[in-house]
């Protein structure tokens, strides 16, 4: 039994590769160019071929314009500070994480960049007709969460690209990148942040972003790139530009052995989407989910209305041993929208290597300690 | 046809190493003879990698990596 359903926060179990990819890097050695030494060049080989194959899962043919960082935290905190502000207005969609809060508040107080959220219905989703009398003349930047990481909403990028046109469109496809479709060029995206460790079921401690024009964002870090090292100013050229100092190459392969094993979906569709059904069903619980199956992601959670989102936690732990997030899970802007700020929720995660069976169990263990606090 | 001597051998220097890397496949793809060395000091001071082709396959090569845009010096040796 599968009794772990906190994967919005970072994936569990990985496929095994993961670790013999990372085992395999210890073993060889190796940094990212620098030299010209078959153990760099090895090394060089597979980080070149992730990028490509992440370019693959972000649906760009713009290889060389996808960068490594630590996770999507520090993408976002590139393409966010890096920006250049004309109007200094932005857009963001209601689902927001503090990834993207956080910098934005600094911009506000730093730069006095003011944000706004874009129209949307109760669950969160953009509403497009609103957004299509909206006037974006003076807008510089419109940031979306492509999957709520709360409720597990899915946005619609591409009818969003659509209407705001040119205007420059950052998309945080942290929990989507690996889950649900993304396609990049087809849609317009201008810039993508991702993580490795969630969806994509690599290590942590990688991550990065995918930017169609470089010239939109400056470096946040400045250092040795192995090229043009003659100059003291960073090379021009992606992805040098945005990957100054020894990259975490261990992080890469382990995300390597991830893209190339990526797990089938072990469950049924039906299964999970009667999980919803029958928590919906229990009285006393407000359930944030989309208000359409068609945009519903793996992703839910729960808010209990008269008991304690950290109780309902602990017990669901303590007695049925099931690993879930409580809480606000860094998005203070998302439980705001969803009327569920301060208190927060109960959320559940899953795995595509979960079965219709652990989802079953999961649902009998809701129960019983919704039951227990009930009757008390 | 070619400037090319084919008994000389040339070094092809790249920008980056995400250039290195693509035009290696592609060149191993063509079944050419080549091998992966440093950066000649003469040529650059950066300690990277660059590609020596010999003079048989170096005209088709820059066709090549024309093609697909990748930017490049050719450098008898
Ligand atoms: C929507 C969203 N954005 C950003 C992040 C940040 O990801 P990371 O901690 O890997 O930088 C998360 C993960 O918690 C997330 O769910």
């Amino acid at each position: 039994m599968n009794l772990y359903f906190d994967n919005a926060s970072t994936s569990f179990p990985k496929p095994q590769e993961v670790g013999e990819f990372i085992n395999t890097y210890l073993n060889q050695g190796g940094t990212y160019g620098r030299a010209a030494y078959p153990r760099v060049f090895e090394a060089s080989k597979m980080v070149e071929e992730t990028r490509f194959m992440l370019s693959k899962y972000i649906g760009t043919s713009l290889v060389d314009n996808v960068i490594f960082t630590f996770n999507s935290t520090s993408a976002l905190n590139t393409l966010i500070q890096g920006f250049s502000y004309k109007y200094k207005k932005i857009l963001i969609s209601p689902l927001e994480h503090n990834a993207v809060g956080r910098p934005l508040e600094f911009m506000k107080v730093s730069q006095g960049v003011n944000y706004q959220t874009l129209p949307h219905d109760d669950d969160g989703l953009i509403n497009l007709d609103k957004l299509k009398s909206l006037k974006l003349n003076d807008i510089d930047l419109i940031i979306v969460n492509h999957v709520s990481n709360v409720n597990g909403l899915i946005q619609p990028l591409k009818d969003i690209k659509r209407i705001i046109g040119e205007i420059p469109f950052i998309v945080d496809a942290s929990q989507s990148l690996g889950k649900v479709p993304v396609l990049a060029d087809e849609w317009g995206i201008d810039m993508l942040a991702f993580t490795g460790h969630k969806g994509l079921n690599g290590p942590t401690g990688i991550g990065g972003f995918f930017i169609r024009n470089p010239k939109l964002v400056e470096p946040m870090i400045y250092g040795g790139t192995g090229s043009n090292s003659e100059k003291l100013v960073l090379p021009k050229f992606c992805p040098d530009r945005f990957e100054a100092g020894t990259q975490n190459i261990m992080g890469i392969y382990g995300l390597l052995g991830a893209l190339k094993n990526q797990p089938k979906i072990k469950y049924t569709i039906d299964a999970y989407y009667l999980l919803l059904q029958r928590i919906k069903e229990l009285s006393d619980i407000k359930m944030l989910i989309s208000n359409s199956l068609e945009n519903q992601s793996d992703v839910f959670s729960i808010q209990p209305n008269n008991v304690e989102v950290s109780l309902f936690t602990k017990l669901l732990y303590d007695i049925h041993k099931i690993e879930v997030r409580g809480g606000l899970q860094c998005s203070p802007l998302t439980h705001i929208t969803l009327d569920t700020f301060p208190k927060g929720a109960i959320r559940f995660s899953l795995s595509n290597f979960h079965t219709d069976s652990d989802l079953n169990h999961l649902l009998s263990c809701i129960i019983d300690i919704h039951e227990r606090l009930q009757s008390k | 046809m070619s400037d090319y001597s084919p008994n000389s051998r040339f070094i092809i220097v790249f920008i980056s190493i995400h250039d290195v890397i693509k035009s290696e496949r592609l060149i191993k793809e063509k079944g050419f003879d080549y091998q992966i060395v440093p950066v000649p000091s003469n040529i650059s001071s950066e300690c990277g990698m660059c590609i020596e082709v010999d003079g048989k396959s170096i005209a088709e090569t820059k066709i090549e990596l024309e093609n697909i845009n990748i930017f490049h010096n050719i450098y008898p040796i």
